[in-house]
């Protein structure tokens, strides 16, 4: 395979990504990684194992490399000779014995630059068909159009929009007007709110932790009405930060924890029809939302507080300038860069993480392999260390709380997943 | 706003969403919902800022059903309504 020398610029949120990745550099999985899980309907036949295995031998240079800096200080991936993507399989006894392995994979490093690895796990009449994502090369619903790309058989994915073509070191007005809106927007924040956020310097290094919530298909279906009964159309994003709002703000009470809660709710901006040439590299942004907690709140409060904002923030461009300004934070070390990403809004980059990846770009079948399900597992940075992600597949609706291991009591983290499925359940 | 139509807002509404979407207007089929023609949560929200700058009304504090959403027709219905 020929090596590419080309130059993958990076943008100002895969420079945030690098900050993350820096973060995680003590944990056990040495970077910022994350899982997306396919739940196979059939056991995946040794012939399609081969497929995938010939599929992933094929992969452009671009699937293994390391960021380095231009003359100029612009941040740059570099391709390295042809990715080995490490392809495994282990048994397991039934369902029950999923989630730790799930968990043991997580937690384990990506082989030397490689930005991907596949486990096949395989149980009784079906399996779980695992992909192992570096956040440095892939957001998440690039890593699902990557995997479309792998079943569909595109040959060509280095066309995919590998990075920036130049360095983006003109438009220095809109960057500086951009970082204008961004600063006056963390300085509001920060002069009327105090954020709560659980204590996370002793998580440097510990494993992280996932609990998992999976809807079938009618109570995702109850869920999505009662979203559009009480949120309104092409709500149900904000429903959903709702419920995390009100679990996450029981559970500081109990803790006797002060201060509002700020949600960066992860915005992807692809925009209309997912392009299925942004499949590398980060295509994300955040909207800031903030939960004052004042006084006792029930989610019908929550929502239209968030719905609110997500209207001034999206009328203000706050993602998309934060998107623009963040070419600006390149020429900051990544140790600087990780501090100032952890620190954004005073001691704290939120209180707690929340995304939700609607409408998958995978179709129900992987290479003819039937899929019941897939969801997505990102593996929280030390900071704040605890997540709430969800996203849809085939009309089911999936949440994962992320957590590094240390942040809650084992008890306590039982408790709030079981408050937000009960929220999902009603 | 005064004599505010269903068919002036459903214009305004085909222009906004080809902006939105990228489609050209011309394609748009207004007997489609929303989703149909490509509008997702972050594009539904850019068409509410649009209709508070364009025609001076806050969607958001309103109620606003599926039924409203379920074809362009009906949501420029809607906005006609609540603007006279």
């Amino acid at each position: 395979m020929l090596v590419s020398r080309r130059k993958h610029y990076l943008n100002g949120i895969d420079w945030v990504a690098a900050a993350l990745n820096y973060q995680c550099r003590l944990t056990p999985a040495r970077g910022n990684n994350f899982l997306i899980v396919l739940e196979l309907g059939t056991p995946f036949s040794s012939a399609k194992t081969k497929r995938l295995q010939d599929a992933c031998n094929d992969l452009p240079p671009l699937l293994n490399g390391r960021i380095r800096r231009a003359w100029h200080l612009a941040p740059y991936w570099q391709s390295g000779p042809g990715p080995e993507v490490l392809f495994s399989e282990c048994p397991a006894e039934d369902n029950s014995g999923v989630v730790p392995i799930l968990q043991e994979f997580a937690n384990e490093p990506l082989p030397n630059s490689t930005g991907i690895e596949i486990k096949l796990i395989s149980c009784k009449g079906s399996g779980y068909l695992i992909f192992k994502f570096s956040h440095l090369l892939f957001d998440g619903r690039g890593a699902e159009l990557f995997l479309r790309a792998i079943d569909e058989g595109h040959s060509d994915l280095m066309a995919m929009h590998p990075g920036l073509p130049h360095p983006e070191l003109n438009n220095w007005t809109k960057q500086f007007q951009a970082g204008k809106i961004v600063h006056r927007k963390r300085l509001a924040i920060l002069e009327k709110y105090k954020i709560a956020a659980l204590p996370s310097g002793h998580l440097t290094a510990m494993p992280a932790r996932f609990r998992i919530i999976q809807l079938d298909s009618a109570s995702s279906a109850d869920i999505q009405k009662k979203s559009e009964r009480e949120a309104g159309p092409f709500m149900f994003g904000i429903y959903l930060a709702s419920i995390v709002c009100l679990c996450f703000d029981h559970f500081l009470n109990l803790r006797s924890s002060k201060g509002d809660m700020l949600l960066p709710m992860s915005v992807d901006l692809r925009g209309f029809g997912v392009p299925s040439n942004t499949v590398f590299f980060n295509q994300w942004s955040f909207s800031p939302l903030i939960a004052e907690r004042d006084e006792h709140r029930e989610l019908a409060d929550w929502i239209v507080k968030l719905k609110m904002q997500m209207m001034s923030n999206a009328a203000e461009k706050i993602p998309q300038s934060l998107r623009t300004a963040s070419l600006l934070s390149r020429i900051l070390p990544l140790p600087i860069m990780s501090l100032f990403a952890k620190n954004i809004f005073g001691q704290t980059a939120g209180s707690i993480m929340f995304s939700f990846v609607s409408g998958s770009s995978l179709p129900p079948a992987f290479i003819g392999t039937p899929l019941l399900n897939m969801y997505h597992l990102p593996l929280m940075p030390p900071h704040p260390g605890i997540g709430v992600f969800f996203n849809s597949f085939e009309n089911r609706i999936n949440a994962v709380i992320s957590y590094r291991k240390g942040i809650l009591s084992e008890d306590e983290i039982d408790e709030f997943t079981h408050s937000i499925e009960k929220c999902m359940r009603q | 706003m005064e004599n505010l139509t269903a068919d002036q807002v459903k214009a305004w509404l085909l222009e906004e969403i080809s902006a939105i979407t990228g489609t050209d207007a011309k394609l748009i089929d207004p007997s489609l919902s929303l989703s149909q023609n490509g509008i997702s949560s972050m594009g539904f929200v850019e068409l509410l800022i649009g209709i508070s700058r364009e025609f001076k009304i806050e969607l958001l504090n309103s109620e606003i059903s599926p039924s409203d959403v379920a074809s362009v027709n009906a949501f420029a219905a809607k906005i006609a309504r609540t603007g006279s």
